[in-house]
């Protein structure tokens, strides 16, 4: 690697104190986030009563997005790692979830376990054969395994071909008996998972292993001087971040009851990458919201814009590479320093 | 920009980024059934166009958006007699997106039916939301055999074509006049490919036409250059058969006649290889080619000739099969909107398609089949000449209808 | 029968190498700007676009004279250079930022770029024609060859001796390279590495629009065809190695090869060809055949 050193996101701006003051009651400091993301969860969570049907479908298709983007930004804002193939997990993910849906069962929750064994399956062989490489050369090799699966969906006849797979929609435990409209039964369950995906990177990143993933990215080297296995540790993360992917595609296939071989186009794998980006590569919270923006952005652009749509989205993207350099994370971080110092003063 | 989507987009910029939550219907996701479909306004309609607007099929949404254009300025924007707005959606060319654009145009513009779909993943994976929605749709271009096969949806209907109709009027048309053994067999590897030249085998079988020489499949969408496929005709072939559409059909003429091929052996090919909307690209290296389509703007009838004259009026050139398709789509939900009493609801639509009748069409008056909702139409032959400094898909013979078979048999 | 099978097998091989002259002139702009510069530009295939599309437009569908066409290429050749002086400015403010900033910047530019060429031109099929003198075919062992796939041969040839020369063997050239390596020292001799770095990317930028103008009548013009071209660039790249003239020549001969001769030989693989052969020369040689090392 060159001198690849981007800013962290929550970095302190030159001219604020090193330390900062503590504001108010150390206990209400403490309790701050809980009550922060106890108001997120309220807010997500009673979605379905104030959402439109449709608005909510196209919530439910951003935190799909969201999670498997937060998978994406495993590897590339912790491990360094900037995979261009992610379309391949989510298009297993799909494949084999939906697949078990039509031969054996529609049961969501097998389908996730399937897609994961499936997507962690895949990311082994692919980080085996492609961890020596780096940069632009993972990045192509990731990409080439995509296209190569993808090539295989399309001449397979159990995919369906390129015509796809039309899949029954998923039994849901416990939300699809209640009698609720699926579309509102499948925003919870999709929520549900994505929560506890968030939280299993979260526990991941503060994690002893998570601390390894930033010592090789950052310094590899030295990681191996004091006996780390740089490759097994990577080869981890992939796992990991490909396991999770396919976990968002088993969703993506439950949600639309569809998957085609357009799923594990190269532009797919570039969207999730620019989500990531979007949303601040080193922020799993970023990458969640930059997945969201994106769906909504592109669901709203392209109805009021029509064929510009397009043009839009690429000002949009070097708007943020100039005015967002660490994304949406990198702008939630310098509101919050704001907020801090206009309290002080 | 049409005058409508520049007032629903001022309408929503002004109620601003709330609007993401509280426009549309109003109603919640977990609240009350929503009924605001049968809205008691004024009795209008609301057609939804669900095209590729960006990405490699764009130029054959464009191709449609011209043609509901046109028909929209020729009836005064109405249908059936009603005041009709048209919505334009962006499907990206793929089912993924086009589902999500067809939810959309359902559940937030409140369309009656949805009409374009170009490609064929997308119009099995529409085909499939109609009757799950009971919203109808109008497929004016998808072929995919599956679309209108077995028991179908009385919210799918088809102004274009089966993709076995395709390949089979040709096969018939190949025995009979190119020779019934030294077939050679050439396609893009992909459903539409094996579909098309499983339905020519058909025609050709049927016909009286023996086994194929060779069958030459190449990889769909990444083909930039077909010399090492031509290579592979046989010395000893009597004439090939190709499908290809859009940028392949394009390299695949050019390539036949720079390489020579064009003196080697006839080239038979489905309409897509010289439609109006590749010609220019392909220029004189198209001069000779045969096709089989369902439509030529070479042909004689008072409706093509009044379709010719209104295209040439308006966009200077040629209408393709993609237009004429999209036209017939649009006059098939003109006229069975002028059969329903009473409100326009995708309700009454659905059940008015029946009721439609004979369509007019430049390709030759056609029935929408009752029971496969896919065209029965007559195919013609077509030679490209070049006619001073413009190229027509002259029509040589004709396959009529009854010689046809929609479905492969199973 | 064997006869007419080694003129087609020899017809195929000269095929593979117009195609990978055309690949060539498509990556090696893209490997100097990479190799050279440090800077992953997903814009290549817009600058492509660009020229491919700005010389149809000046051009027109009708008949195109000699001496028009090699007027526009001539021209697209300097836009391009100021195309690429362009966008060296746009990416200076990320000095520092990683690839992935450069990458999101150029991929932002290059969807502008290609988007508002389907304003201008439309997103109907349209091509370049070929000057008469070139549009012809001729006889090679026996077969019907398109003279203008001997002339891409010729001009990727003429192109590939030259930035050979220049980058390789020129001061010039080794003060372009050791910008990479060293950029204090280069400095130190008082050379403005900046002006260096820009003058790569102009040149790199100015070839790619040139391929446009070159393959426009091969590939022909149509959405789309700026993402196509830039997955056979990137293909290239990696293969040949960052930064090496060299690498990108054999690259571009070797995938040339693969989807013509590879395609005659193993017709089964045609669909995976491609990505295949750079996966396996990749699992070889994890920096490209030629790279000097793993950026």
């Amino acid at each position: 690697m060159t001198s690849t050193v981007p800013t962290d996101a929550v970095q302190a701006p030159e001219n604020s104190p090193p330390l900062r003051v503590p504001t108010g009651d150390p206990r209400w400091r403490a309790a701050r986030p809980l009550i922060v993301s106890a108001l997120v969860v309220l807010l997500v969570g009673s979605a379905p009563y104030w959402l439109d049907a449709y608005s909510l479908d196209v919530l439910t298709l951003g935190l799909t997005y969201g999670l498997m983007a937060m998978a994406l930004a495993l590897l590339i804002g912790l491990t360094g790692l900037p995979s261009l193939g992610h379309a391949a997990f989510l298009g297993l993910g799909s494949y084999s979830a939906g697949l078990l849906a039509v031969h054996s069962t529609d049961n969501a929750l097998a389908g996730l376990v399937v897609a994961a064994a499936v997507g962690a399956a895949a990311a082994a062989v692919v980080g085996a054969l492609s961890l020596r490489t780096h940069g632009i050369f993972f990045l192509m090799l990731t990409l080439a395994f995509a296209e190569i699966v993808r090539q295989v969906a399309i001449q397979s006849s159990f995919t369906g071909g390129d015509n796809g797979l039309s899949v029954p929609a998923p039994t849901i435990p416990l939300l699809s008996a209640s009698g609720m409209p699926p579309v509102v039964s499948v925003y919870w369950y999709v929520l549900a998972v994505v929560v506890a995906g968030y939280a299993l990177l979260s526990l991941v990143v503060r994690s002893p292993f998570g601390q390894a993933l930033t010592g090789v990215r950052d310094n590899p080297d030295r990681m191996a001087a004091i006996g780390y296995s740089v490759i097994t540790i990577r080869l981890c993360a992939v796992v990991l971040s490909g396991a999770l992917t396919a976990v968002g595609g088993a969703l993506l296939v439950q949600k639309d009851t569809l998957v085609a071989p357009t799923a594990l186009t190269p532009d797919i794998s570039v969207l999730l990458l620019v989500m990531v980006l979007v949303g601040g590569a080193r922020s799993l919270p970023g990458a969640l919201v930059g997945a969201v923006g994106m769906v909504f952005l592109r669901s709203f652009t392209s109805s009021w814009l029509g064929e510009t749509w397009l043009l839009v989205e690429g000002l949009l993207f070097v708007a943020v590479v100039y005015f967002l350099p660490s994304g949406l994370a990198g702008l939630a971080g310098t509101v919050r320093m704001r907020i801090r110092r206009g309290a002080r003063t | 920009m049409s005058q409508h989507r520049r007032s629903a987009f001022l309408l929503r910029a002004g109620a601003g980024a709330l609007a993401l939550a509280l426009t549309a219907c109003g109603g919640s996701a977990a609240g009350p059934a929503d009924d605001s479909s049968a809205d008691g306004a004024a009795d209008s309609m609301k057609v939804g166009l669900l095209i590729p607007q960006t990405g490699v099929y764009s130029p054959i949404g464009g191709e449609m958006q011209k043609a509901v254009d046109l028909y929209m300025a020729q009836h005064g924007d109405e249908l059936g007699g009603r005041p009709a707005e048209i919505v334009t959606a962006d499907s990206a060319g793929n089912p993924e997106t086009a589902k999500q654009r067809a939810k959309e145009l359902i559940g937030r513009e409140d369309v009656d039916v949805i009409t374009g779909i170009v490609s064929s993943p997308e119009g099995v994976t529409l085909a499939e939301e109609a009757a799950t929605s009971q919203v109808p749709i109008v497929i004016a271009n998808a072929g995919a055999n599956a679309i209108t096969a077995g028991e179908v949806s009385p919210y799918v209907w088809r102004t274009a074509f089966s993709t076995n109709q395709l390949g089979y009027s040709a096969g018939v048309y190949a025995a009979e006049h190119l020779g019934k053994t030294g077939a050679v067999l050439m396609g893009a590897d992909y459903s539409g490919g094996t579909e098309v030249l499983a339905g020519f085998l058909a025609g050709y079988k049927a016909a009286g036409g023996s086994d194929p020489l060779a069958q030459i499949m190449t990889p769909f969408g990444k083909t930039q250059n077909f010399q090492p496929y031509l290579a592979e005709i046989p010395a000893e072939a009597s004439f090939v058969y190709a499908f290809y559409a859009g940028g392949e059909a394009i390299t695949f003429v050019k390539n036949w006649d720079e390489f020579g091929y064009k003196d080697k052996f006839p080239l038979l090919g489905a309409q897509n290889l010289t439609d109006e909307d590749v010609l220019p690209a392909i220029g004189d290296a198209a001069v000779g080619v045969m096709t089989v389509g369902l439509y030529s703007p070479a042909l004689d009838n008072d409706a093509n000739a009044e379709f010719v004259d209104l295209w040439k009026k308006k966009y200077d050139l040629l209408p393709s099969i993609i237009a004429v398709q999209t036209w017939d789509a649009m006059q098939l939900i003109d006229q069975a909107a002028a059969t329903v009493d009473g409100t326009i609801t995708a309700e009454t639509l659905a059940a008015a398609f029946p009721n439609a009748g004979t369509i007019a069409s430049p390709r030759g008056d056609f029935v929408v089949d009752p029971d496969s909702h896919n065209p029965t139409q007559s195919w013609y032959v077509r030679e490209l000449q070049k006619d001073g400094d413009s190229y027509v898909n002259t029509v040589i013979a004709t396959v009529p209808a009854d010689e046809v078979v929609d479905q492969p048999s199973a | 029968m064997s006869d007419w099978l080694d003129a087609g097998l020899l017809v195929n091989i000269v095929d593979g190498v117009a195609i990978g002259g055309l690949l060539f002139l498509l990556a090696v702009g893209l490997t100097m700007i990479f190799g050279l510069v440090d800077m992953l530009n997903l814009g290549h295939g817009a600058l492509y676009m660009a020229g491919g599309y700005g010389a149809f437009l000046v051009l027109g569908t009708g008949p195109v004279s000699l001496m028009d066409y090699l007027l526009v290429a001539v021209l697209v050749l300097g836009v391009g250079a100021i195309a690429g002086l362009g966008l060296g400015v746009a990416v200076r403010p990320l000095a520092g930022r990683g690839h992935l900033d450069q990458a999101l910047l150029t991929l932002g530019l290059g969807i502008v770029v290609a988007e508002v060429f389907m304003l201008l031109a439309g997103r109907g099929f349209q091509t370049l024609s070929v000057p008469p003198q070139l549009g012809r075919s001729v006889s090679l062992v026996g077969e019907s060859y398109p003279l203008y796939r001997l002339v891409v041969i010729a001009v990727s040839a003429i192109v590939a001796v030259l930035t050979y020369v220049v980058f390789e063997r020129t001061r010039a050239g080794s003060l372009a390279r050791a910008t990479v390596d060293d950029p204090q020292m280069v400095a130190a001799m008082g050379v403005n590495v900046g002006r260096v770095r820009a003058a790569v990317v102009m040149v790199g930028a100015s070839l790619a629009a040139f391929a446009g103008v070159l393959g426009a009548p091969l590939l022909n013009l149509r959405p789309g065809v700026d993402t196509e071209v830039l997955v056979l660039a990137l293909i290239v790249v990696v293969i040949g190695g960052l930064g090496s003239i060299k690498g990108a020549v054999i690259g571009a001969l070797l995938i040339g090869q693969v989807q013509t001769l590879g395609v005659s030989l193993f017709p089964g693989l045609a669909a995976y060809a491609l990505f295949g052969v750079m996966v396996l020369v990749l699992l070889v040689r994890p920096g490209g055949l030629f790279g000097r090392s793993v950026a």
